[in-house]
């Protein structure tokens, strides 16, 4: 399966919210961060979950967020501190409207 | 925990208990391909799914337990039945009540959602069954 992103994209994570094995953390729903590394595919744990086969594949992405941005000012965090999460592309798209901001 | 505040993290090195080593390996078993009953993901989603009451309320490796039940119930492996009679069986020969019918249904719940109420006597119920050691592991 070929990737949708490579490192360095904007992405935002999509905010949607339903029942099931999400491996998508809540408090990433909806922000904006930068790709760091493309994983590769693999079967979608969603779909496991409920005793399916996974196909098609997913790419994982591991995707960095600023700290101030997922936790919206809450918290004494510097420019530079980050975290860092494994999203599945069904769950990212292009942040059209990345500002520069997205990467620290 | 899950954005809600939880305490500090007790950071101490943690022995596996020997029934905590037992769960593991039982758990190994039932995963053990080509038979594998069921993948990490349905694992996952059946801890998952547990009420925060009756999640909160267990250790680590009493979630596994009830996800392996909930499991073996769901794939057809074992009936609630087979389960609450070998129970039973055991139970008898500590000398120790029998686990009614309806409460060995509640234990892991599927959909019906909880009164507060119902939720706290699963509760109490589950802790008489997970009694003995429990671990401090996340």
């Amino acid at each position: 399966m070929s990737a949708r992103f490579k490192a360095g994209d904007p992405v935002v994570v999509k905010n949607e919210h339903r029942p099931g094995h999400i491996r998508t953390p809540m408090y990433l729903r909806g922000k904006r961060g930068v790709v760091l590394k493309d994983y590769g595919s693999w079967k979608n744990p969603e779909d496991l979950a409920i005793g399916r086969d996974g196909l098609p594949l997913r790419v994982n992405y591991w995707v960095q967020f600023r700290m101030d941005d997922v936790w919206n000012g809450h918290g004494a965090y510097g420019a530079v501190d980050t975290i860092a999460a494994e999203i599945y592309e069904h769950w990212l798209e292009p942040d059209t409207n990345a500002s520069g901001k997205n990467r620290p | 925990m899950g954005g809600e505040p939880a305490g500090p993290i007790d950071r101490h090195e943690h022995s596996p208990t020997l029934t905590e080593r037992r769960i593991d390996a039982m758990m190994q078993l039932l995963r053990l391909k080509p038979r594998g009953f069921w993948t990490t993901d349905e694992n996952r989603r059946t801890i998952e799914s547990l009420t925060p009451e009756i999640y909160e309320g267990s250790s680590y490796y009493a979630r596994w337990t009830l996800a392996m039940r909930g499991l073996l119930v769901e794939k057809g492996v074992l009936t609630e039945a087979d389960i609450t009679k070998r129970l039973n069986d055991v139970k008898a020969r500590f000398g120790m009540a029998a686990t009614p019918k309806a409460t060995a249904k509640k234990i892991v719940p599927k959909k019906t959602p909880k009164t507060a109420e119902t939720a706290a006597k699963s509760k109490s119920k589950l802790a008489t069954k997970t009694a003995g050691k429990r671990s401090k592991m996340p």
